[in-house]
């Protein structure tokens, strides 16, 4: 083969590698600058009314923040890994939070009614709190540990092993000391 | 109100001349204008998460919309369009720029495709070289021998 030929075929072959190994790549799975970091303190509404709640009300107890939406398909997916999460570790000092993205009380509503679920529902309209923690659909899920630093985000419906698996990640570190909670 | 702002009141107010509540208002209404092309201008630097090859601004999605109401108020708060980029790019990653900045690994986005064109006009060149080449150039004609041979071969062999 003469030499020119070589190199267009070498030429054409990385070019083949690089696009086949980007094939391989998930455009979803765009780490999110927030792990590692402090979670985005918020104050809002809760769905049933009352005083607004903020993350550092939550200060050294791990906390789950769940963004979903009654219009989303994949939230009723995973809210039954929600369900068992919430009942297994509701008393271990770990809170489950729901903030409704993007949507109507009333809707929100019907949909705890359909599928259960006790937890902390917040209201995010006008989607600031969103916009906070870098989400752009639902559902994404956020682990914030006991320091109050974003340990995982997840998108997309959760599992119950992601929530096993996440959760005692939060569980690990020791509690904040006695005196020390706001 | 900013800085800028109330200078400029005070100096239309100084003025005299019409009803200073109308001066007020034609400053407001300037600002507010103002503020509201920074804002498109923001916008359009950068992408709509949710329809990802639009930008915030040509966007219809609710997102987008509240994001442009996001962007003006911090621009209103007297935050720079850099600030507020940058509080974007915190949030979402650097992907949330329409324009990936000219750093590290982004440089091959912007360099491949100009050196890419550069090495197609080399190939071009050489191939357009070999192709235009005049019937009367000696140095493509048939020599001799390769004649003799295609005439051998136009009969038919003979077993």
């Amino acid at each position: 083969m003469t030499w020119s030929r070589t190199l267009s075929l070498v030429a054409v072959l990385s070019l083949v590698a690089l696009l086949g190994f980007g094939l391989t790549l998930d455009p979803s799975a765009i780490p999110s600058p927030l792990v590692g970091s402090e979670a985005p303190e918020f104050r809002l509404p809760p769905l049933e009314g009352g005083d607004s709640v903020g993350l550092s009300d939550f200060r050294g107890e791990g906390v789950v923040l769940n963004f979903w939406a009654s219009w989303c398909l994949a939230c009723i997916q995973e809210h039954p890994a929600l369900v068992r999460a919430w009942e297994t570790y509701r008393d271990e000092g770990v809170e489950l939070i729901g903030v409704i993205y993007q949507d109507t009380p009333a809707g929100a509503r019907r949909y705890l009614e359909r599928y259960g679920g006790g937890w902390l529902q917040l209201l995010d309209s006008g989607s600031r709190t969103a916009i906070d923690y870098g989400v752009y659909g639902v559902p994404e899920t956020f682990f914030i540990d006991r320091q109050g630093l974003v340990s995982h985000k997840h998108l997309g419906p959760v599992t119950d092993e992601l929530m096993t698996r996440e959760i005692d990640k939060l569980m690990v570190q020791a509690p904040a000391a006695p005196g020390g909670t706001p | 109100m900013t800085g800028p702002t109330m200078v400029l009141m005070l100096g239309l107010f100084l003025q005299g001349g019409t009803s200073s509540a109308d001066q007020v208002a034609q400053v407001v209404r300037a600002r507010e204008s103002e503020l509201e092309e920074l804002t498109r201008q923001v916008a359009s630097e950068l992408r709509c998460p949710v329809c990802q090859q639009l930008s915030v601004e040509d966007s219809s999605s609710e997102l987008a919309r509240e994001m442009k109401n996001f962007i003006h108020d911090r621009l209103e708060a007297g935050e720079t369009p850099d600030q507020v980029k940058a509080y974007f790019v915190s949030k979402y990653g650097e992907w949330i720029l329409l324009e990936p900045p000219m750093r590290g690994f982004n440089l091959v986005v912007w360099l491949l495709p100009f050196f890419a064109f550069l090495g197609g006009g080399v190939v071009l060149y050489f191939a357009l070289r070999r192709w235009l080449v005049s019937p009367g150039d000696a140095s493509l004609a048939p020599s001799g021998e390769h004649v003799a041979h295609v005439g051998s071969m136009k009969t038919p062999p003979r077993n």
